[in-house]
């Protein structure tokens, strides 16, 4: 009778200690998870909060350099008022900075703006067909560029000869600006002709369809083309003209 | 033998029924699992060893668990709530030297039969 009742206690007893040693182990695991989780959040958080002050740096600097290329403008001016010969070299000066693209451009024109294909890919499908690629922005570019257009801008990003347009990771650089989708060409020109250029029949558009790549084409009268906010560098090139700009320079 | 496998198979069953069990105590009653599960296990080595020594009575055992759990508890409580100086470790330190201590007297029990036997069979030769 005694051996019994101590056998049913003890088992009871057992049992009642293996449920709770696995109901804590449940707690403490879920509490791990939720302490992870939240250590997640917050890196999370501080991340966002280093871009915002990486984009207002960014953002003031782009102030500054506006302020410094308007004060040229001004000492260019007061110089150009003195001097007649300086008048001449002031107008080339603007025709080659509208060349170069240093120079706003405002006219009629056309928004292409591509979107990401919004099917539903299967497993056949490799889903980076789906996304917009460098090829397809620069194919488009190009179709604008022989219809032509005289200023080319992506997600204000002005398109000049020495930029260059590339994939990274799902993101794209331009001018060593990263932008995103949706990509939004702003080209000027004549618009219906662009426009037929890029809906010719087995055209640029034509070919990013089977894809499900949206492209949405806009006319507009009144458009602006930003300048282009780099530099040009030419450290090799020793043509004549830049040996002499270079000793210039010294 | 049965009173070996039992509790054994009791404890996994024990194991997974509190896995499944759709219950989820709060991390602020942790301390209070913990000492839960000493006690258990402090009177799971008590019954066992007074079972060993014969002495073992089931009102005292359940009397004993309930009795202790109920002081370690109470200590805990007025250590957080009134005193604001954990009690926490003055509990687990008991526990666990009972713990130990069961546990030795149970060993050395186990050895000494052992020994008995052995003279036993010696002593029939």
């Amino acid at each position: 009778m005694s051996n019994n009742r101590y056998i049913i206690s003890i088992t009871v007893f057992c049992f009642i200690l293996g449920s709770l040693l696995s109901l804590q182990y449940k707690s403490i695991k879920s509490h791990q998870d939720a302490t992870e989780s939240a250590a997640g959040i917050q890196r999370a958080e501080q991340l966002v909060a280093e871009i915002n002050m990486l984009k207002d740096d960014n953002l003031l600097l782009q102030n500054k350099l506006e302020e410094n290329e308007r004060r040229i403008k001004e000492y260019e001016q007061a110089l150009v008022s003195e001097d007649e010969n300086a008048v001449a070299i002031s107008k080339e000066l603007e025709d080659t900075r509208r060349l170069a693209g240093l120079s706003a451009v405002t006219g009629p024109g056309l928004i292409v703006t591509l979107f990401d294909s919004t099917k539903d890919f299967d497993a056949n499908v490799d889903i980076n067909a789906l996304l917009i690629h460098d090829e397809d922005i620069l194919s488009v570019i190009n179709e604008l560029n022989a219809a032509d257009c005289e200023a080319i801008s992506i997600n204000g990003q002005r398109f000049v000869s020495t930029s260059s347009v590339r994939c990274i990771g799902s993101l794209v650089m331009v001018n060593g600006t990263k932008i995103a989708s949706p990509f939004e060409i702003t080209a000027i020109g004549d618009g219906t002709v662009m426009e037929a250029a890029l809906r010719i029949r087995g055209g640029v558009i034509d070919s990013l369809a089977p894809w499900g790549i949206e492209v949405k084409i806009e006319k507009y009268n009144d458009l602006v083309v930003p300048k282009y906010d780099g530099t040009y560098d030419y450290t090799y090139d020793y043509s004549e003209y830049n040996e002499v700009m270079r000793t210039a320079e010294k | 033998m049965k009173e070996i496998l039992l509790p054994l198979l009791a404890i996994l069953l024990g194991l997974i029924f509190g896995y499944f069990v759709p219950l989820q105590f709060p991390q602020a009653l942790a301390v209070y699992m913990a000492v839960a599960i000493l006690a258990c296990l402090d009177t799971l080595l008590g019954g066992i060893r007074s079972y060993i020594f014969g002495e073992f009575k089931l009102a005292v055992f359940i009397a004993g668990f309930l009795t202790d759990a109920v002081l370690a508890f109470a200590l805990l409580f007025l250590g957080e709530e009134l005193l604001e100086v954990s009690l926490t470790v003055i509990v687990l330190v008991l526990y666990g030297m009972r713990l130990f201590k069961n546990f030795s007297s149970i060993t050395m029990h186990i050895v000494q039969s052992y020994r008995k036997m052995k003279m036993e069979k010696i002593n029939k030769m």
